[in-house]
């Protein structure tokens, strides 16, 4: 038997106050991991879906609800702005690039966006199978619309009207699919494809253009862009500011704003967490404390036995370093099990990526800390142990 | 000489001095160290262990010079060259007599002679024991237990401190014998303290025993 054979036999000799320890130690780790993987997730997962996307261009209204519309289909946009804009904006030096975005109906809950073929661009989205769209209703389904819904190339559905899925269905126009994406982790594996005329169609300005050249009423419902050159982000804003009905949005900003406030959340858990690690470091401390009281005899029979003070002070931590290997990886085990509940749930709704598989740089840190924390409450059982007194072997029972 | 003490004295940390006659024990000779409570036998097998440093004099235990030792190299030897079995047996109630038994290669950092171990046990009547764990031994049997774990690593002295508390005559007289027993198959020295009056009478026939009478404190 070696030294952290024999520490381990004393862990488990005490049960209860070793699991008590566990349990303490294992959900501080827990909270703590799972506050960094969820927050790491959320802002790599907001990242990807900014992709060099400058500006959102919507209808007027709160540029945080533009924002969640535009970029990550969140939230319900604030209302429709007229085609001509799009026209406009291309024709500013300072845009490098204009996307225009048409939503209104959706396939079981799954947001179909009318674009062009840019916005795949503007994700390095690539075809896993077909072609892309060719004419109006014709659709690439994302990654995740795809194997959720089990739609193929080839197959034909039915978008209901609204972002919902309870809206009514557009039956007598359906969609044929054309392609499926490849998974980019991205907003667009949650998203549905098409041409912008599909959504005109089916939403009654089919032939307008024709009739009424003079007056364009073709709307979208909003634009993303890329800048130029950071100039654009000082004039470009104020100038879209400035048209009637035209509100922008810059994600940078409004990410920063959303951050600020999950953050509260985040700091609020991780609050939590270290109280508990606080809790279980006390909790380690008083157990090691009275289990080496308990064990005086044991521990001045080692030194008898030819242990030097130093094995006997490590027998004690080895106990410490025991419970916070076990905590670690049953921390890290619940914190990803706590991210992927989270992430399933948020899945049926539709909204945020997360979940388990998730593995953070940091993570090395949860039993790094652990560690820290276990020898830091061993510290003063071990110096106890350290300095034990073995002559009282000697001394007759009292 | 196994023991070998010239004006050996002791400091408490009161300021009281503790002075011990000379002793000589020759290799293959027993000590009986007899006296009340309270009159240094204690502080004599501290000193003998090598857990407390004497204030004055020489002691020689084993060849080895004592008060020239570090603490560290104290340990190591006590490790190596003593047995001990205190008078509260201090098995370890964690764990199996077997894994009591691994104690003293704990101690060193050694890996457990697994051999050396069952030869022992098998010897001291203790095989069938193996997985048992203290508290499901009689007093024999713990005895022979805490026995066993100070022969292991094959010492040349063996301390017993008080080995016949509490037990009735026949219990002390097997006790006494089964340590003159061991102290002659493994070729050691034993060193017996005890203020029991009895074990004088029962082990007067153990050859080369020395007694040693303690009166106590003088200033």
């Amino acid at each position: 038997m070696r030294l952290a054979a024999l520490a381990w036999r004393y862990l488990w000799s005490r049960p209860l106050a070793s699991l008590l320890n566990l349990a303490l130690l294992s959900l501080g780790l827990a909270a703590m991991s799972f506050v960094m993987l969820c927050s790491e997730q959320l802002e790599a997962g907001l990242r990807r879906d900014l992709a060099g996307i400058d500006l959102v261009v919507g209808a007027k209204g709160s540029p945080m609800q533009i924002m969640l519309a535009g970029v990550f289909h969140l939230d319900v946009p604030t209302g429709n702005i007229p085609l001509q804009t799009l026209t406009q904006l291309r024709a500013q030096p300072l845009v490098a690039r204009a996307i225009p975005l048409a939503l209104g109906d959706s396939l079981r809950g799954y947001r179909i966006v009318g674009t062009e073929p840019d916005y795949l661009a503007q994700y390095q989205a690539e075809l896993a199978q077909g072609a892309l769209w060719q004419q109006p209703l014709q659709a690439v389904l994302g990654a995740e619309v795809a194997r959720r819904t089990g739609l193929r190339v080839g197959d034909r559905f039915a978008g209901s009207h609204g972002l919902g899925s309870e809206g009514e269905a557009h039956a007598q126009r359906p969609y044929q699919v054309v392609g499926v994406l490849k998974a980019t982790g991205s907003v667009l594996d949650r998203l549905v494809l098409t041409d912008l005329a599909s959504v005109w169609a089916l939403h009654g300005h089919e032939g307008d253009a024709e009739e009424a050249n003079a007056v364009d009423e073709r709307e979208i419902t909003m634009l993303l862009l890329s800048y130029r050159s950071p100039l654009a982000a000082v004039s470009l804003p104020r100038w879209v500011n400035a048209q009637p009905g035209l509100q922008a949005a810059a994600p940078a900003l409004e990410t920063a704003r959303l951050f600020r406030m999950l953050g509260v959340g985040a700091e609020v858990l991780r609050g939590f967490a270290i109280v508990l690690l606080l809790a279980s470091a006390l909790s380690v401390l008083v157990g090691l404390l009275s289990a080496v009281r308990e064990r005086q005899g044991d521990l001045a029979m080692l030194r008898m036995l030819g242990a030097p003070a130093w094995r006997v002070a490590a027998l004690v931590s080895l106990e410490a370093v025991w419970l916070a290997l076990l905590a670690s990886g049953l921390g890290l085990a619940l914190g990803h099990a706590l991210a992927e509940g989270l992430g399933l749930l948020l899945a049926e709704q539709q909204s945020l990526r997360l979940g388990g598989a998730w593995w953070s740089a940091w993570e090395w840190a949860v039993p790094g800390l652990a560690l820290l924390l276990a020898l830091a409450s061993a510290a003063w059982p071990a110096w106890r142990a350290f300095r034990l007194d073995v002559t009282e072997l000697l001394q007759s029972p009292r | 000489m196994m023991i070998e003490t010239r004006r050996l004295a002791y400091a408490y940390a009161g300021g009281a001095r503790l002075g011990f006659p000379d002793l000589c024990l020759p290799a293959g000779g027993h000590l009986l160290l007899q006296g009340p409570s309270g009159c240094g036998k204690s502080t004599l097998l501290a000193l003998l262990a090598g857990l407390l440093s004497a204030s004055e004099g020489e002691l020689r235990v084993a060849g080895t010079e004592l008060g020239t030792l570090s603490a560290r190299a104290r340990d190591a030897w006590r490790g190596r060259q003593l047995g001990f079995v205190p008078q509260r047996l201090h098995l370890s109630s964690s764990l199996s007599v077997r894994e009591n038994l691994a104690m003293p290669y704990v101690a060193a950092g050694l890996p457990p002679d697994a051999a050396r171990t069952t030869s022992l046990m098998a010897r001291l009547g203790i095989a069938a024991l193996a997985q048992r764990r203290p508290h499901q031994l009689s007093v024999g049997q713990a005895q022979r237990v805490a026995l066993a774990r100070a022969l292991l690593r094959q010492p040349r002295l063996l301390l017993a401190d008080e080995p016949t508390a509490n037990l009735d005559d026949a219990a002390a007289a097997a006790v006494l014998n089964l340590l003159a027993q061991s102290a002659e198959q493994e070729g050691l020295s034993l060193v017996l303290a005890t203020h029991d009056a009895r074990v004088a009478s029962m082990m007067a026939a153990l050859p080369g025993l020395q007694t040693l009478r303690l009166a106590g404190v003088s200033a």
